[in-house]
C-alpha cells in the first residue's frame, strides 16, 4: 500500500467534492488536472474515458468529461474554471493509465485558469483533504 | 429516516431515464433516498459507453419501431418492457450509512434486492462487475452513476420474465452468431434466469414491486412510502428529455475513444470442442464467453467467465486468474487443462487486437468491423 504522501501528494491541491487535483505546470501559467488516489479507490479501475476538447471553456463544478470505471459511470467535474489547452490523448486511449499513475502519466487536462486566485482558495491541501475524507476511504491510510 | 417511493409503469425510455437522472442531480435537495420502481414500454437500452451498431440489430429495431436509448449508467445492452422491473435507488451524497467506495456501495444497494429475492425463496448474490446471480445465472444487471456531487444513482433491471427469442432478435448478443437459434437460446438460458422461473408464471409485476419495496425496507430498517415527484424535479427531467435523452446525439453518440473489439478462438480438447469469445475495450477484457461441446458444469463455466469479466488483458494476470478459478472447480475441469484455456483465451485476445490494428490502419470496413470471427 502506498504511504499517505504518495497516496495524496502535498505538491498539489484538491477538490473535496470531486477528488480531482490541480497543480501548476512548471514554466507555464497552466494548471494540470487529474483524478486523485481517493477517487480511483472509490471508483475502481477506469475502462472508458472521455475528455472535453482543447479550446473548450470550462466552469468549476461542471463536467469536463466522463468515465466508466469498474463499478461506476460518472462525470468528471472540473475543479477550476478556464480554457482547456491540452488533454491527455494517451490516457484517452488507455484509461487504465489513470488508475495506475494518477499523479503522473495519468493526468487528464491542462487548463488555463480564469479565476485561479479565488478558486484555489476553495480547494484543499493534502492534509486538509485527508481530514475531510470519509472514514471508509482514508481508513487504510491513517497510519501510513 | 423515511425513504420516498416512486412507482410508475410503461414509461417511455427518454422520460424514464431522464427522471432517474434528474432525481439524482437534485438528490441533495430532497435529503433522503428515493426508491423508484417502474417498467418501460418495450425498448432497448444500451450502456453509457456502448456503440449502438455493435450492440443492437438496428435494422430489425427500425423495422418493428422498437425505441433505443442510452442509460447514463454503464454495463451492457438490455431489453426492457412489462416483464423487466427497472429499479432506481437515488442516494444523496454523504447520506449516513451509505458507503463512499463504489464497490461497497454497489454491494450495499444490491443487498435490498437480494433480501427481496430471498422472500421469494431465491438465493441471489452479487457477482463480478455488475451482475446479481441466482443459481449462477444472471437475474439482474446493476450499475452506479454519479452525475455531480448531489447524489448517486443505483440502477438495476430485474427479470420477472424474459422473451429470449425477442432478445436474440433485438440485440447482437455475443453468443456465437453462427450457431443455430436453438443453440443460441440454450446459451442464453444457461446464463440467465428469471423470477418467474423460480416462483411460477402467475407471479405478477405488482407483486414483485411490493416484494422489492419491502426487501429494501427490511434490509435498511426504513419505511418507504409513496410520494410524488416534485415539480422542480419534473421540470429538470423534462429539460433533460429535450436536451439529452431524446436526441440522436446522445442515443447514437460514439463517445468512447476506445471501441469494443471481439475476437474468438477454438481448440479441440480431450473433453470436446471449446470455443472462447472475448470482448475487449482497450486493455480491459470486458467479457469472456465459453461455448462448445466440451464437458464441464455450467457453474464452473459461469465462475470462470465471471472471474475474467472486466479483467486486465495482461497475460500473466490472466493465467493466474484462470488457474485460481479452475482450482476452485477442479473436479469440473478435470479433462481440460489450464494451459488449453489460457492459450485459447490469449489467441482470442490476439484476434481482438488484430481488429484494433485494422481499425487504426483505417480499414475500409469502418467502425462496424469490430468483429473478427
Amino acid at each position: 500500500m502506498p504511504d499517505r504522501h504518495s497516496w495524496l501528494p502535498s505538491d498539489r491541491i484538491y477538490d473535496s467534492e470531486s477528488y480531482l487535483w490541480a497543480k501548476s505546470e512548471p514554466d507555464t501559467e497552466y494548471l494540470q488536472v487529474g483524478l486523485s488516489s481517493p477517487a480511483i479507490e472509490s471508483l475502481g479501475e477506469l475502462a472508458y474515458l472521455t475528455l472535453a476538447e482543447p479550446g473548450s471553456q470550462v466552469v468549476r463544478g461542471q463536467s469536463v468529461g466522463s468515465m466508466e470505471a469498474a463499478k461506476m459511470t460518472g462525470e468528471i467535474v472540473s475543479p477550476v474554471s478556464g480554457t482547456i489547452v491540452n488533454r491527455n490523448e494517451t490516457a484517452l486511449e488507455n484509461p487504465r493509465m489513470v488508475s495506475t499513475d494518477p499523479y503522473g502519466a495519468g493526468w487528464l487536462l491542462a487548463i488555463e485558469p480564469l479565476s485561479w486566485t479565488t478558486e484555489s482558495a476553495q480547494l484543499h491541501d493534502s492534509d486538509s483533504l485527508f481530514e475531510s475524507l470519509p472514514e471508509d476511504l482514508r481508513g487504510q491510510h491513517n497510519d501510513a | 429516516m423515511n425513504w420516498r417511493l416512486l412507482s410508475d409503469s410503461e414509461v417511455l425510455p427518454d422520460s424514464g431515464l431522464a427522471l432517474d437522472d434528474a432525481l439524482t442531480r437534485s438528490a441533495s435537495e430532497w435529503g433522503a433516498p428515493t426508491l423508484r420502481l417502474y417498467t418501460y414500454r418495450p425498448c432497448v437500452l444500451v450502456g453509457r459507453f456502448q456503440h449502438v451498431p455493435n450492440e443492437v440489430n438496428l435494422e430489425y429495431c427500425q423495422t418493428i419501431g422498437m425505441p433505443i436509448n442510452r442509460r447514463p449508467s454503464g454495463g451492457g445492452a438490455i431489453i426492457m418492457g412489462p416483464d423487466q422491473l427497472g429499479i432506481a435507488l437515488i442516494i444523496p451524497n454523504r447520506t449516513d450509512g451509505f458507503a463512499v467506495r463504489s464497490s461497497d456501495l454497489m454491494n450495499q444497494c444490491a443487498s435490498g434486492l437480494i433480501r427481496a429475492l430471498q422472500k421469494l425463496g431465491i438465493s441471489a448474490k452479487f457477482q463480478g462487475k455488475n451482475d446479481l446471480v441466482a443459481d449462477n445465472r444472471k437475474i439482474a444487471g446493476l450499475g452506479l452513476y454519479q452525475p455531480n456531487s448531489s447524489g448517486r444513482l443505483f440502477h438495476a433491471s430485474l427479470l420477472l420474465d424474459l422473451d429470449i427469442e425477442a432478445m436474440l432478435k433485438l440485440l447482437r448478443t455475443p453468443f456465437v452468431p453462427a450457431e443455430t437459434s436453438t443453440n443460441r437460446h440454450t446459451a442464453v438460458s444457461r446464463r440467465i434466469t428469471t423470477v418467474r422461473s423460480s416462483v411460477g408464471t402467475d407471479f405478477s409485476m405488482s407483486e414483485l414491486i411490493e416484494t422489492v419495496r419491502t426487501g429494501y425496507e427490511d434490509e435498511f430498517g426504513v419505511r418507504i412510502e409513496s410520494q410524488e415527484v416534485r415539480s422542480s424535479e419534473q421540470q429538470l427531467a423534462d429539460q433533460l428529455v429535450a436536451t439529452q435523452y431524446s436526441t440522436t446525439e446522445w442515443i447514437y453518440r460514439d463517445n468512447a475513444p476506445i471501441l469494443d473489439h471481439v475476437g474468438q478462438s477454438s481448440i479441440r480438447t480431450e473433453s470436446g470442442d471449446l470455443e472462447i469469445k472475448v470482448i475487449t475495450a482497450g486493455d480491459t477484457l470486458k467479457s469472456v464467453f465459453l461455448s462448445g461441446n466440451f464437458i464441464t458444469s455450467d457453474n464452473a463455466v459461469h465462475d470462470l467467465e465471471s472471474s475474467l469479466r472486466w479483467h486486465t488483458s495482461e497475460p500473466l494476470a490472466l493465467q493466474q486468474t484462470i488457474a485460481k478459478s479452475m482450482k476452485q472447480n477442479a473436479k469440473a475441469w478435470d479433462r481440460i487443462s489450464e494451459g488449453e484455456i489460457t492459450t485459447t483465451l490469449l489467441r482470442a485476445l490476439n484476434h481482438s487486437n488484430a481488429a484494433k490494428s485494422e481499425l487504426t490502419a483505417g480499414s475500409c470496413f469502418g467502425r462496424d468491423i469490430a468483429e473478427v470471427v
